[in-house]
């Protein structure tokens, strides 16, 4: 498979670099099938014309993007075997995949399998270990590689047909992980509270509490995340040394 | 190595990851803050304060299109920001409450600065593509290619610079601060470690609310707690 699809399958996890507000990832996504498009073509006219189709605008999911160009890679090949697959079709579908597979790639890898490999992480933190960063990172490769690599292989060699199974297949996990995700969430809660508890007993818990309380009123006023993040860190920065000199000033 | 090179550069090569859509995620600020711990010969502190960053946001996502800081460049200034500085004379005695809270600040304008640089660049780019279109309208095919490829460079010299000026500077800004600030403050900062992962937990609890979701991080938390609460 590394023979047959490799220089295609490198450009892959490149599709993103440059990203830009005319065509998004639309020179990415040209990059990636530049190495078939010769194959296709039967002049130099119509290498161009071909080239200029897949140059175009083109906004997905980067990790989604390698079915989307497995399916394209299919179809031309298919049309330029002399199969009646006009353009407008291969456009029509490519954009339609578009939309479906990062609406579905966004909330599985953004929204699920990232937050909970980092909680898994920061939980083995807390503990000084390294091996929730381990499992996070095999964790999100693992479906990454096989979304990107297997993704492009299922395009290419099955086409559009099986976009359905494909996706069911790759997102029957996520309402699992979502669970597991929200459950890992909660223990990092405890364990956080736990250490709070451990360093400075219920008067570090309740600031803790009240922190906590804070973020989640600021997230759902949806504040801009840096600044919330700069909020929070002065105001528990600025409690401290309060506390310390009211502690002062009654003594 | 020279440190401020070396930590610009693994800045270089991390956003590389991160803006290249390559995406293997050693550029979050856990893993990024560990390798930066390690060039700089201590990756229990570089992996701590890349962890506190990470846990500051965590259960944040970022968005499609939405406007998202560039944490990888924050997860090495952070991590290098709290090793370096306390090996600045002035800072020696500095308290890591107050070294920990002045690198994280630190880490969130350089997250700043870096998103505001890619945002700028992106809106620019289009000399780029209209460059490599022509190009491909030329039959010239390889050309627009290396052109894509080569926004590849942009991203390291980006990442390289940002870290760079940062871990030049900000020891010695840092060393400045804990040197003019008054003894109280530096030790009343003391459990700041303890508190920050409390911003991280609101933030998830606020992506559980619904029912079911809640239920589970509840389950999490109470099992959690108790056990350590009763010694298990």
């Amino acid at each position: 498979m590394a023979r047959r699809y490799g220089s295609q399958i490198w450009r892959i996890f490149l599709i993103g670099s440059s990203r830009n507000e005319r065509l998004l990832d639309g020179l990415g996504f040209f990059t990636v099938l530049e190495p078939l498009i010769e194959r296709w073509a039967a002049s130099v006219e119509e290498r161009v014309r071909i080239a200029k189709r897949h140059a175009g605008y083109f906004n997905a999911n980067p990790i989604m993007s390698s079915y989307i160009a497995g399916v394209t890679a299919n179809l031309e090949e298919r049309r330029a075997g002399g199969e009646a697959i006009p353009p407008e079709r291969i456009d029509r579908v490519k954009s339609a995949l578009s939309s479906v597979l990062t609406a579905r790639a966004d909330s599985f890898f953004e929204n699920t399998l990232l937050p909970l490999g980092l909680t898994i992480g920061c939980i083995s933190a807390i503990n000084n270990s390294y091996i929730g960063l381990a499992v996070f990172l095999v964790l999100y490769n693992a479906y990454q590689f096989q979304s990107r690599i297997g993704g492009y292989r299922i395009g290419v060699e099955l086409g559009e047909g099986v976009g359905g199974d494909f996706v069911a297949r790759l997102f029957r996990e996520e309402r699992f992980l979502g669970g597991a995700a929200a459950f890992v969430a909660g223990v990092f809660a405890a364990l956080a509270s736990a250490g709070a508890r451990e360093a400075g007993g219920t008067r570090l818990l309740i600031a803790g509490a009240v922190i906590a309380a804070l973020a989640v009123v600021l997230k759902r006023r949806r504040m801009p995340v840096v600044r919330r993040v700069a909020l929070l860190t002065f105001g528990t920065a600025l409690y401290l040394v309060a506390i310390v000199y009211i502690g002062r000033v009654i003594r | 190595m020279n440190p401020v090179l070396s930590t610009a550069l693994l800045g270089g090569a991390l956003a590389v990851d991160n803006r290249s859509s390559l995406r293997l995620l050693v550029s979050q600020p856990l893993c990024g803050g560990l390798l930066t711990g390690l060039l700089l010969g201590e990756p229990r502190a570089g992996f701590f304060a890349g962890a506190i960053l990470q846990m500051l946001f965590l259960g944040w996502m970022n968005v499609r299109g939405g406007r998202a800081p560039d944490l990888p460049l924050g997860g090495v200034t952070a991590a290098a920001l709290s090793i370096l500085a306390r090996k600045v004379p002035a800072s020696e005695a500095g308290v890591p409450g107050l070294i920990l809270f002045l690198a994280i600040l630190g880490a969130l304008a350089v997250a700043v600065v870096g998103r505001a640089l890619y945002r700028y660049g992106e809106s620019r780019s289009y000399v780029l593509t209209e460059t490599a279109l022509r190009f491909i309208g030329e039959g010239r095919m390889r050309l627009a290619c290396g052109l894509h490829l080569s926004s590849l460079a942009a991203h390291f010299v980006a990442g390289f610079a940002i870290v760079g000026a940062a871990v030049l500077i900000g020891p010695r800004i840092i060393a400045g601060v804990t040197e003019v600030t008054p003894a109280l403050w530096s030790d009343a900062m003391g459990p700041l470690a303890v508190l920050l992962p409390f911003v991280g937990a609101g933030t998830l609890l606020a992506r559980n609310l619904a029912r079911i979701r809640l239920f589970l991080f509840l389950a999490g938390f109470l099992i959690v707690y108790l056990m350590s609460f009763f010694g298990g």
